[in-house]
């Protein structure tokens, strides 16, 4: 429930191995100031609040300020997504107490790893886009001819998005931990988990495979938080 | 009177940073690991549930004159919800259509029309 009035609650954003404290200078949302609340060996980053933070771009941005600033402190974060309230303290540590088994077990999975992202577009995807146009113009015939090429142009830009999935994956197959793809017919998302120290020769591997296969458009962003590995 | 200006286009720098920006979102709202079963949020003074982006996104005022996203208040049901839960569009408060898909048409195993998975080549 969210708190109202001048009831002081807490906005959470990582779960660190207890001892682990934000530094003093690391601001979360609204510009609040940081701490842990630690229990059963981990340590949960928060700031109080008199008040549920409105939602935006900006917000967003102070929440992933906090995680970077626990990644950037040497420690792998269990990173929370945006918008995690608490009540209390006491919330927090009964929060602690329930999920610590399984926030040790990802603290230990996560060790030493970051995330890299990359967005790609095959390049048949914009044409594809193109493919019905001028539909005012067409007599039924034409436009359920146009329809049947646009199905057949999307299931190629889709089987062009999945080879190219492939084929980053095994270029990158040395230092790629664990993956999540997301491959729609336009577009390719996907996120791999990788050691710190691996990130800089994946990135290298992924962009030479784009620049071989004429990718349309194609971006690695990254390092983050591991995000998309909790 | 029509602004008859050429559209500009983006510089690399401002196009890396959009891209940037968009990736970020896109994490800390769509990933990331849950305290709760839900995330809850209150904007202007609604008690939100969202899942996603797009409605994490959208202007709390845009909300309430499209009706378009699952407002709920914890012990309460949401207003404009049938006795199945459903609103006027038939979406479930997962925003789940009467097929069990979500907005964006994947199943509730995340697969899409094509049977295609959010994580289908999860390693």
């Amino acid at each position: 429930m969210i708190a109202r009035g001048m009831a002081e609650g807490l906005v959470a954003y990582a779960v660190l191995p207890q001892g682990v404290l934000p530094a003093p200078d690391v601001r979360g949302l609204e510009g609040a100031p940081t701490h842990a609340v630690e229990a059963e060996g981990l340590a949960l980053w928060v700031s109080a609040h008199h008040h549920a933070p409105s939602p935006g771009a900006a917000a967003a941005q102070a929440h992933h300020a906090v995680v970077a600033a626990a990644l950037e402190g040497g420690v792998t974060p269990v990173p929370l997504r945006f918008g995690q309230w608490l009540e209390d303290t006491a919330a927090a540590h009964r929060v602690l107490r329930e999920r610590a088994a399984e926030w040790h077990e990802t603290l230990e999975r996560l060790a030493g790893m970051v995330e890299l992202g990359v967005r790609a577009e095959p390049a048949r995807a914009g044409s594809a886009a193109r493919s019905v146009r001028g539909g005012a113009a067409m007599d039924g015939t034409a436009y359920m001819r146009s329809l049947l090429e646009r199905h057949a142009e999307r299931r190629a830009t889709a089987a062009d998005a999945d080879a190219l999935a492939d084929a980053l994956h095994a270029a990158g197959a040395d230092w790629i931990r664990q993956k999540v793809v997301d491959a729609r017919p336009a577009w390719l998302s996907a996120a791999y988990l990788v050691g710190r120290a691996d990130a800089p020769p994946l990135r290298d591997a992924l962009q030479r495979t784009a620049r071989e296969r004429a990718v349309g458009s194609f971006a690695v962003t990254g390092p983050w938080p591991p995000y998309s590995f909790t | 009177m029509a602004d008859e200006r050429p559209a500009r286009e983006l510089t690399r720098v401002e196009a890396e940073e959009r891209l940037g920006m968009v990736e970020l979102v896109h994490r800390v709202l769509d990933r990331g690991a849950l305290i709760h079963g839900d995330v809850i949020i209150s904007v202007a003074g609604i008690d939100l549930v969202y899942v996603g982006l797009r409605v994490l996104l959208a202007s709390a005022e845009t909300m309430r004159q499209k009706q378009a996203l699952p407002l709920r208040t914890p012990g309460r049901r949401a207003a404009g919800r049938d006795a199945a839960g459903r609103d006027a569009a038939g979406r479930d408060a997962a925003g789940r259509d009467a097929a069990g898909r979500d907005a964006a048409g994947r199943d509730a195993a995340g697969r899409d029309a094509a049977g295609q998975d959010d994580r289908a080549r999860d390693g």
